[in-house]
């Protein structure tokens, strides 16, 4: 009997492997992930629709054999609601990161999820502005050191569950590289979710973030995160301290609400009907 | 006697007729932001393109519908925005994402005084120079300038048609006069479209960005006929990929400005009205232009051998054709709305074959045919 | 396009049974020895060996496919084992 596992080759633009992620980057894990979400659903290669940024996180659309499209800091969103709104039948997903979507592209996250527009966010969150060297990010926990925070962090981190949350997002939902199938499971969940889906994926960068912090190598990290990693339903019932170490992961949001392409057709057919 | 009709006739403001070019055109998708004065281009889209199953839609900012219409160009559509100097700033970085991906859009400026927040209401030209280098690194871009809300409509036609044969953004540089006067224009039945050129290689072996013969690559769409390609602002080799490799870098750039700069011949256009035997001339664009030409008929009633030499398009600068006339008048008037950005052009071109005399406002202020006319009549005195 | 060198071990399963050994390959040119896939095998499959990783008991291979999972270079794969008919004497040994 075959073993269930999935044909990752079928996906991958394999001339351009290996790829340039550092080693024990934990970029790589969230792509397999997608992957076999993507696999599972049975979507082909031509209905999907991979849009990022710029970032560690941003190289990911060049690896895989869809429509992909590497586009401008922190505005993949911005690129993903046009290619939708014209072809609502592609599956849109948007790879991004901390920093190119809740800095420079925090706008048109927030804008995206009150939209709620179909697409598909899987934001890796790895604490840090990998790509260029290891500046902080809008995600760098208080009090560790980047190399544009040398004394450590001054500023409060974005809760970014909470901010796509807040924003309108109708699914959100917080995973780790540590636990690679709850990772693909949640973001199947994502993907088949009609309205705009927020995965946070958190990340290791034991390059830019680890070394910095002395968090270890790629294992120590990642075991880090699976011990952190505390699912959404026991988090209330944390101490205050343990709060603060915790990652809350699993399904914080999955509500129905109108979703804008479906609206927007609804009042095109509208339109129609009243002139016939 | 031919009979006009209702539909055909119509009395509309120089951005009205924006909108109703861009839909002759065939706009499928507007994404814009608010914006005094090209607010009505959005309105009138917002109205129009739902009832044709286009798409419109207002984004949370001008980078926003900047990044959305390059999208929806890629998903196989025609697409356009519309703004004013505030905003158009604000585009330059996409707009330079467009320019290296080749991605055909119209980018319509209604140009106000400025720098900064300026004059909301009042026109200016100061946008010029902007439109050519706005964004950064060395790329080629299309501009063009109605006088006029007939010209309007046909050059936004024209627009659309320029970005689809050359797979590059065009800026449409109206100004507040232009976009907000109202004039009665006859608009035709159908107007001439030119689409993007479709791939003639099979997907498995479709180049997304083939250094062509003429310099432009077919175009295939994001899902759509089983093409898959990768678009990146990366500097990229044909496949699409990004690339480190010289050789492939200094192809890349010198073509995506060569394919412009080659094709001068077929995009610039030039209006020459009574240059024959003209001593002075007069180079004006815009809402300009049409002061320039009352000018330029007052001064002949007057005896003056004046000329008026009107560009419709701003950019590629239509050097040859200005060198050519400096060659044969004493001077050439340039009176624009701004400190002498076309005028720096002119003189270049004519490279001391006559005089560039600037004629330069920038208080918002229109620039009165008298106005034009008082120089003529000093310069031909000179 | 990668080189790929294959480092599979096809060891009977020690109880005699039909059930195949499962090939564990290695792309070596892909791997950048992150350790991950050793330290998410519970069945001490793998050691590290320098910046490889080495399958040193591959009977003891579940299938689980974690260290597929978790391998961020796609550097490592489980496929199913091909099964090995061997003349046994005696009854099954455990």
């Amino acid at each position: 009997m075959p073993l269930p596992r999935t044909d990752y080759d079928q996906y991958l633009r394999l001339d351009k492997f290996p790829h340039i992620w550092c080693p024990g980057c934990g970029d790589g894990i969230v792509l397999k992930a997608m992957l076999r979400a993507i696999d599972r659903i049975g979507l082909t290669r031509d209905e999907v629709c991979m849009v990022s940024g710029i970032g560690c996180s941003s190289r990911t659309p060049g690896y895989v054999d869809f429509n992909t499209l590497h586009t401008t800091h922190g505005r993949a969103i911005t690129f993903a609601t046009g290619v939708k709104m014209v072809r609502p039948d592609l599956t849109v997903i948007v790879v991004t990161g901390d920093g190119d979507a809740t800095a420079i592209g925090g706008n048109h996250f927030i804008h995206a999820a009150r939209r709620n527009i179909d697409i598909t966010v899987v934001l890796y969150n790895n604490w840090i502005y990998g790509m260029t060297g290891g500046q902080v990010s809008p995600s760098t926990p208080p009090g560790k050191r980047a190399s544009t925070a040398p004394y450590g962090s001054m500023e409060p981190n974005f809760d970014i569950v909470a901010l796509a949350a807040g924003a309108g997002a109708s699914f959100v939902a917080r995973e780790t590289v540590a636990k690679p199938v709850l990772l693909d499971r949640v973001i199947e969940r994502a993907i088949r979710k009609k309205g705009f889906s927020l995965v946070e994926v958190m990340t290791p960068c034991p390059t830019a973030y680890g070394r910095r912090n002395k968090a270890g190598d790629a294992v120590a990290m990642t075991n880090d995160l699976k011990e952190r990693s505390v699912p959404a339903a026991r988090l209330a019932k944390l101490s205050q301290e343990d709060k603060e170490q915790a990652i809350g992961t699993g399904v914080f949001v999955d509500i129905e609400k109108p979703e804008y392409t479906e609206q927007y057709a609804k009042l095109v057919e509208s339109l129609r009907h009243a002139r016939a | 006697m031919s009979v006009e009709t209702a539909r055909s006739v119509r009395v509309i403001t120089g951005n009205e007729a924006c909108a109703a070019g861009a839909l002759a055109a065939g706009v499928r998708f507007f994404a814009g932001y608010p914006i005094t004065p090209s607010s009505e281009i959005a309105e009138e889209l917002a109205l129009e393109l739902p009832r044709i199953g286009g798409f419109f839609i207002q984004m949370e900012d001008e980078i926003a519908a900047m990044g959305a219409i390059i999208g929806a160009s890629l998903a196989g559509t025609k697409v356009m925005t519309a703004t004013s100097g505030p905003g158009f700033s604000l585009k330059q970085e996409n707009i330079g994402f467009a320019c290296m991906a080749e991605v055909p859009c119209v980018v319509v400026n209604v140009q106000r005084g400025g720098p900064s927040t300026g004059l909301p209401t009042m026109p200016a030209q100061g946008d010029v120079m902007q439109a050519r280098w706005g964004t950064h690194g060395d790329h080629d871009i299309i501009a063009l300038a109605p006088f006029s809300v007939s010209e309007t409509f046909e050059l936004t036609v024209r627009a659309f048609n320029l970005a689809e044969r050359y797979r590059t953004p065009v800026i449409l540089m109206l100004d507040e006069i232009v976009g907000h006067t109202t004039e009665k224009v006859r608009l035709p039945e159908s107007v001439e479209i030119v689409n993007r050129a479709a791939p003639d290689a099979a997907p498995d072996r479709y180049l997304p960005y083939r250094h062509t013969v003429d310099g432009v690559p077919p175009m295939a769409s994001f899902g759509s006929g089983g093409y898959r390609f990768h678009v990146t602002g990366l500097a990229h080799d044909e496949t699409g990929f990004p690339t480190n490799d010289p050789v492939e870098i200094d192809r890349l750039v010198r073509r995506l400005n060569d394919k412009i700069a080659r094709h001068r011949d077929d995009i610039v256009e030039v209006e020459r009205t009574r240059c024959d035997d003209a001593e002075i001339a007069v180079f004006a664009y815009g809402s300009t232009a049409r002061s320039a030409r009352q000018a330029v008929v007052e001064a002949r009633e007057l005896g003056i051998p004046v000329g008026l030499i009107r560009p419709r398009t701003l950019w590629p600068f239509p050097g040859p054709e200005v060198r050519d006339l400096g060659r044969r008048v004493k001077a050439i008037l340039v009176p624009e709305m701004n400190l002498g950005q076309m005028a720096h052009e002119v003189e270049w071109a004519v490279q001391g074959g006559c005089r560039t005399v600037p004629l330069g406002r920038v208080d918002g202020q229109p620039i009165r045919p008298g106005e034009i006319l008082e120089l003529i009549r000093k310069e031909i005195r000179d | 396009m990668a080189q790929t060198e294959e480092n599979t071990d096809r060891v009977e399963a020690a109880s005699g049974s039909l059930q195949p050994t499962p090939e564990i390959i290695v792309k070596v040119s892909w791997c950048k020895g992150c350790g991950l896939c050793v330290e998410y095998c519970n069945r001490d499959v793998l050691v590290m060996e320098g910046l490889l990783p080495k399958v040193v008991a591959a009977e003891k291979c579940t299938s689980c496919l974690q260290c597929e999972m978790i391998c961020p270079d796609f550097a490592i794969e489980v496929r199913e084992g091909q099964v090995e008919l061997v003349e046994r004497s005696g009854g099954s040994e455990s």
